[in-house]
């Protein structure tokens, strides 16, 4: 297992620095993702996709299914690489080094930029392994600290803090997939990818996720894959909007069709197909 | 897709022009009464306002429903809420007949001064056009047609500006003074219809480029 030490290059921002409230800015660019085009087999998942993701900023990636969306949020700490047959093109410049350069260890990206899944997935372990896991595998200390943090950021230590020992498996959907952001945050990264994070929860637990996301994105760059456009409204800061194109020979691809300031692709997108998205009247 | 939303937006906008249809009744019959001296038709234009009115609420009550049930967005969110402020503005000229309509009833029985009775048809003409221009480049999306609307407006005003000079030579006839004060306010009232038009068509423009913007302001004249 790599010690933090070893990828230095790829986080150079310090938490207490982090931890300093700064007016998020356009400039401030976290991601600089330049002609990202990502191959199953034949198949062109993902092509052609440039955008900048920004500092502690909510951006959202919305679309309908197929269009590279997961796809390219994978992209972002390499969990693609766990994919065989995924391939690869283009750079992904996080804070200005390629993640796919040579000499960077995935497991170490993945150590400053977390990622939450769908499905929540805690360990069959107590809710303070749970937590306590990632810290302990990188040799962090303040354990105990760092694990009633993680879970006050997660807004669940009022909830759990007299059951720390009990099974994660007992707690409900919302509370597993709050766990799941804490284990995340417990390590301290930089950014958060949420793949989906609350299409299998209820409304109130998927509108504690979103206040949540609302309270992190002051410390944390948070990148969320939505099937539901009124999270991305509620949400995001920024939006970009994926979709197919599909070509003659019926070859389907996913490509970034639009990218700006969430208001503005739900009031006035710039491109039809955008719109054709948003307003539901999309074939 | 979302068929029924796309017919409920096609209803309320139907029922728009509907009301816009309703607005131009009231007008003709203010104007109507004013150089007939018609109080009878001055009541009715009175009572029409509840007409109005009924239907400024259906269309209130259907906005509020598809914003509630809907969520529009994009140009759907754009032609609900440009609809919602339309439909305020109508409602706005269905009460300025009303008040035309009253002030004819009060000054009823004394001679009209001819000349402001054709300076009003005149004037009324022009914002029965005005009316027109507002709700058929709303229909079609028209922001050429919408921002006409200025210049039209610019003729009423100046119309409206040379009415007191009108009413001054009646200064010395108490009886026919008070019409001429009446009509002061006659003037008034068809000069706001027409900035409601104005308004109407700042919200086409805005429909259709998504901007908010004021065609003029009070120091910048177009």
């Amino acid at each position: 297992m790599q010690t933090p030490d070893t990828i230095v290059p790829v986080a150079p921002i310090e938490v207490a620095q982090r931890s300093e409230a700064r007016p998020p800015t356009r400039r401030d660019v976290v991601f600089d993702v330049r002609g990202l085009t990502v191959r199953y087999g034949t198949t062109v998942a993902v092509k052609d996709v440039s955008l900048e993701i920004h500092r502690n900023v909510v951006t959202a990636l919305i679309g309908p299914s197929g269009c590279g969306k997961s796809t390219f949020i994978r992209c972002l700490n390499r969990m693609n690489d766990l994919i065989p047959g995924a391939r690869v093109e283009g750079e992904v410049l996080y804070n200005g080094q390629n993640l796919y350069g040579p000499g960077v260890d995935p497991v170490a990206v993945r150590r400053w930029i977390g990622m939450v899944f769908q499905k929540p997935n805690p360990f069959p372990k107590s809710i303070y392994d749970n937590v306590a896991w990632a810290p302990r595998v990188l040799g962090l200390k303040d354990v105990d600290a760092r694990v009633e943090r993680a879970l006050q950021q997660a807004a669940l230590w009022d909830e759990v803090k007299d059951r720390l020992k009990r099974s994660a498996l007992a707690l409900s959907g919302g509370q597993q997939q709050r766990l799941c952001i804490a284990r995340a945050l417990a390590v301290e990264p930089e950014a958060i990818l949420l793949d989906e994070p609350a299409s299998a929860l209820d409304p109130i637990a998927t509108s504690s996720i979103e206040d949540l996301i609302h309270e992190l994105k002051r410390e944390y760059t948070i990148v969320i894959v939505t099937h539901n456009m009124q999270q991305a409204a509620r949400v995001a800061d920024m939006t970009a909007f994926f979709s197919l194109d599909v070509k003659e020979d019926g070859s389907r691809s996913g490509i970034l069709v639009e990218y700006d300031e969430t208001q503005k692709i739900f009031t006035q997108p710039s491109d039809p197909r955008t719109e054709g998205y948003v307003t539901g009247r999309f074939g | 897709m979302r068929i029924s939303f796309q017919e409920e937006l096609d209803r309320t906008e139907a029922a728009l022009q509907e009301e816009g249809e309703y607005v131009l009744r009231a007008l003709r019959g203010s104007l109507n009464a004013l150089a007939q001296r018609d109080s009878e038709l001055a009541d009715e234009v009175i009572s029409f306002d509840d007409d109005i009115d009924r239907r400024y609420l259906e269309i209130e009550k259907g906005i509020e429903a598809l914003l509630a049930r809907q969520t529009p967005v994009a140009s759907d969110l754009r032609l609900v809420l440009a609809l919602l402020h339309a439909n305020l503005h109508l409602e706005r000229m269905g009460d300025y007949c009303v008040t035309i309509a009253k002030l004819i009833k009060l000054v009823a029985d004394v001679e009209p001064e001819q000349g402001l009775v054709e300076a009003f048809t005149d004037m009324g003409a022009r914002a029965e056009g005005m009316i027109r221009v507002a709700l058929d480049s709303f229909a079609t999306r028209d922001v050429g047609g919408a921002s006409s609307l200025v210049d039209l407006d610019e003729l009423i005003d100046r119309a409206n500006r040379r009415v007191v000079e009108q009413v001054l030579p009646l200064a010395s006839d108490p009886g026919r003074l008070e019409w001429g004060l009446r009509m002061i306010t006659v003037s008034r009232c068809l000069e706001r219809i027409g900035d409601h038009a104005v308004d109407i068509g700042e919200q086409t423009a805005y429909l259709v480029t998504g901007e908010f913007r004021e065609f003029t302001d009070a120091s910048h004249r177009a």
